[in-house]
C-alpha cells in the first residue's frame, strides 16, 4: 500500500472499531466521522465487507485440498513453453511493437505457432503435383461448362465470381475425397470406391472384384432410357457389362426416394448431402442439405460435379453434371429462402456388381 | 529499470501460477479450462505495455473475469441447446443458472479461502484464531505468549493489505 499516514490511521481506527476493539467514546466519534465524511463511510463499509467475507470464509475453516492443488499445476515442461512464449509477448510489449491488432487478438496470441503450423501443413499436403493435374483437367472441362452456361443463356449472379474464388480456396483446403483415380477421371473408372466420403453407401464385400480392372476405360453410353443394363454390343470396351435387365428409370421417384444423396466435387472431395427439390425440364433444381465442413463455403460456384445416391433397391447411382446458380424464374420464394442450383445432368451411371460403372440413360426431359 | 526488491513478470508467474489454477478451477470446476484461462490471463499480463500497479490483485481479477466468463458462455449454450432441441429438462437449466449466480456470491468467499491458504503460515493462524475460532485479541496473545498490541497490529495489518487487494480486485 502506497498510503498517506492520515489514511492510515483512519482505516485502522475503522477496523478497531469493526472489531469492537475501542471503547464506547471512541465509537461515537468514529460514527460522528463517519456521518460528516464521506472517505470515512465509504472505507468503513468496504473494511465492513472485508470482515464480513473473513468471518463466512473462517466458518468452514478457510481450508483448501492439497491434493486437488497437486493435480492442479503446470508442468515443469508447460512452464518451460509459456515462459517462451511470455518472453515474446513482452519483448513485443517493450519493442513497442503490440499494435492495437495484437491488443485485440492478445487471446490468441498464444495459439499462433499451432495455426501457423497447421497452415504449412495444409499447404505442404495440398501443394502437390496431384493438384496441379487436377487444376489442367478442369481447365479442359471448363469448356464444356461455357457450352451449358450458352445453352442455358444464364447469368451466374452477382457473386458467382466471388464464389469461384471462394470454392477454389475450398477446394484447395478439402479433406474427403474420393479415391485418387476418380480424380483423376470422375467419369470412367472402374474400380474405384466412389462411395468414399459417402460411407452409407459402401459395399466393403465387392471389393475383392474390383482387382485386375485398373486399365479398363469409360463404359459406352449402352444402356438406354427404358433398357437399362441393356449390352452394347458393338462397343468393343464393352467388355465388362452385365446382362441387360429390362427396367424404366424414374428418375424423380428414385431420386426424391432415395434418403441420401451426395455432392462430390470432379476431384473427389465430399461436398455433404444435396436435396432434389424438383425437375426442372430435364435438370434438376438442388438444395444443399447439410455444411459438414465449415471450413467451405456454403454458397457452390458453378462447375462440374458429381452427385451419388442409393434408391430404393440399394442402387448405387453416380451422375456427373454441371452446376450452376438457380434463376429468380426456376425457383419459388420457398425455395429461394436457402440457395438453389440447378443441376445439369450430363452422365449417369449405375454401380454394378464388383462396383463396375455402368452407363446409363440420362433423364429425359 | 527494475527497482530493488521489485519483482518481474516471470516473478509473479511462478508465485501465483498455482494459486491462480485453483482459484479459475473454484470457478470452472474444469482443470483443463482453468489451465487454458490462466494461460490466457498470463499471456495479457506480459503484452501489457503499461506497467501494472498491483500485479497480484490485478491478475486475480483477470482470472475471475475469464473464468465466470467461460461459464456464462457455458450458460448460453446450454440455453441455446434448451431451446433447438428441447432436450434438457427445465429444472436442469434452472440449476445450471442458480450455479452461476452462486459462483458470483461464493466467489468473493472461494476468493478470500485462496487468500488465506497462500498467506505466511503465521498469518493463517493469526486469521483462523480470529475468525474461524474466534478468539479475542487477548486469548491469542494469551496462547501466542505475545503481547495484545503485538496481536491487535498484525491483525490491522493483515487486514488492511487483505483489504487493499481485494478493493483493487474490485471484490466490494
Amino acid at each position: 500500500m502506497n498510503e498517506d499516514p492520515d489514511s492510515d490511521s483512519r482505516r485502522r481506527k475503522l477496523i478497531q472499531y469493526l472489531l469492537n476493539e475501542i471503547p464506547q467514546e471512541q465509537k461515537f466519534e468514529v460514527e460522528k466521522l463517519c456521518n460528516s465524511e464521506l472517505e470515512w463511510r465509504e472505507e468503513k463499509k468496504q473494511i465492513q465487507q472485508c470482515l464480513i467475507l473473513l468471518e463466512e470464509a473462517g466458518k468452514d475453516g478457510f481450508k483448501l485440498d492439497e491434493k486437488f492443488l497437486e493435480e492442479l499445476s503446470f508442468s515443469s515442461e508447460e512452464k518451460k513453453d509459456l515462459r517462451i512464449a511470455f518472453e515474446q509477448g513482452s519483448m513485443r510489449a517493450a519493442s513497442g511493437s503490440k499494435d492495437q491488432n495484437f491488443k485485440s487478438n492478445e487471446k490468441l496470441a498464444y495459439r499462433v505457432p499451432l495455426f501457423a503450423g497447421l497452415v504449412s501443413l495444409l499447404i505442404a499436403y495440398f501443394g502437390t503435383l496431384e493438384r496441379k493435374e487436377s487444376q489442367k483437367s478442369s481447365l479442359v472441362e471448363s469448356k464444356q461448362f461455357e457450352e451449358f452456361n450458352s445453352v442455358s443463356n444464364d447469368k451466374i449472379g452477382p457473386h458467382g465470381d466471388a464464389n469461384a474464388t471462394i470454392q477454389e480456396q475450398i477446394e484447395k483446403n478439402g479433406t474427403k475425397e474420393l479415391p485418387s483415380n476418380e480424380k483423376q477421371d470422375g467419369r470412367g473408372t472402374l474400380n474405384s470406391d466412389p462411395v468414399k466420403g459417402s460411407p452409407q453407401l459402401a459395399r466393403p464385400s465387392e471389393k475383392e472384384d474390383m482387382k485386375g480392372l485398373e486399365t479398363k476405360k469409360d463404359l459406352p453410353r449402352s444402356v438406354r432410357l427404358g433398357e437399362f443394363f441393356k449390352e452394347d454390343s458393338s462397343d468393343e470396351n464393352n467388355n465388362i457389362t452385365e446382362n441387360p435387365v429390362k427396367q424404366v428409370l424414374d428418375w424423380n421417384k428414385m431420386l426424391s426416394n432415395s434418403q441420401e444423396v451426395f455432392l462430390h466435387l470432379q476431384n473427389g472431395d465430399a461436398m455433404g448431402r444435396i436435396k432434389i427439390l424438383r425437375s426442372l425440364n430435364g435438370n434438376w433444381l438442388i438444395q444443399r442439405a447439410d455444411w459438414p465442413n465449415r471450413e467451405r463455403s456454403f454458397a457452390l460456384s458453378q462447375g462440374k460435379y458429381q452427385v451419388r445416391f442409393v434408391d430404393e433397391l440399394n442402387e448405387v447411382y453416380l451422375l456427373e453434371g454441371l452446376i450452376r446458380k438457380a434463376k429468380g424464374s426456376e425457383r419459388t420464394e420457398e425455395e429461394s429462402k436457402i440457395p438453389s442450383y440447378i443441376l445439369k445432368v450430363e452422365k449417369a451411371w449405375i454401380l454394378a456388381e464388383g462396383e463396375i460403372r455402368k452407363e446409363v440413360d440420362l433423364p429425359s426431359e | 529499470m527494475k527497482k530493488a526488491g521489485e519483482k518481474s513478470k516471470f516473478d509473479w508467474f511462478e508465485q501465483l501460477n498455482s494459486a491462480l489454477l485453483l482459484y479459475a478451477n473454484g470457478i470452472l470446476e474444469d482443470s483443463d479450462e482453468a489451465k487454458e484461462v490462466v494461460k490466457e490471463v498470463f499471456f495479457i499480463f506480459f503484452g501489457e505495455e503499461d506497467p501494472v500497479s498491483f500485479p497480484k490483485p490485478w491478475l486475480y481479477k483477470k482470472t475471475r473475469e475469464l473464468s465466470v466468463s467461460r461459464l456464462n458462455q457455458k450458460k448460453k449454450g446450454s440455453i441455446q441447446d434448451h431451446r433447438q432441441l428441447e432436450f434438457f429438462p427445465e429444472s436442469k437449466i434452472e440449476k445450471q443458472i442458480d450455479s452461476i449466480e452462486r459462483v458470483r456470491k461464493e466467489d468473493k468467499i472461494v476468493r478470500v479461502k485462496h487468500e488465506a491458504w497462500f498467506l505466511p503460515e503465521k498469518s493463517r493462524n493469526l486469521l483462523r484464531m480470529k475468525f474461524e475460532q474466534k478468539l479475542s485479541n487477548q486469548e491469542i496473545a494469551d496462547q501466542q505468549n505475545i503481547s495484545l498490541e503485538k496481536v491487535s497490529l498484525d491483525l490491522h495489518h493483515l487486514i488492511l493489505d487483505l483489504w487493499f487487494e481485494w478493493k483493487e480486485e474490485n471484490i466490494f
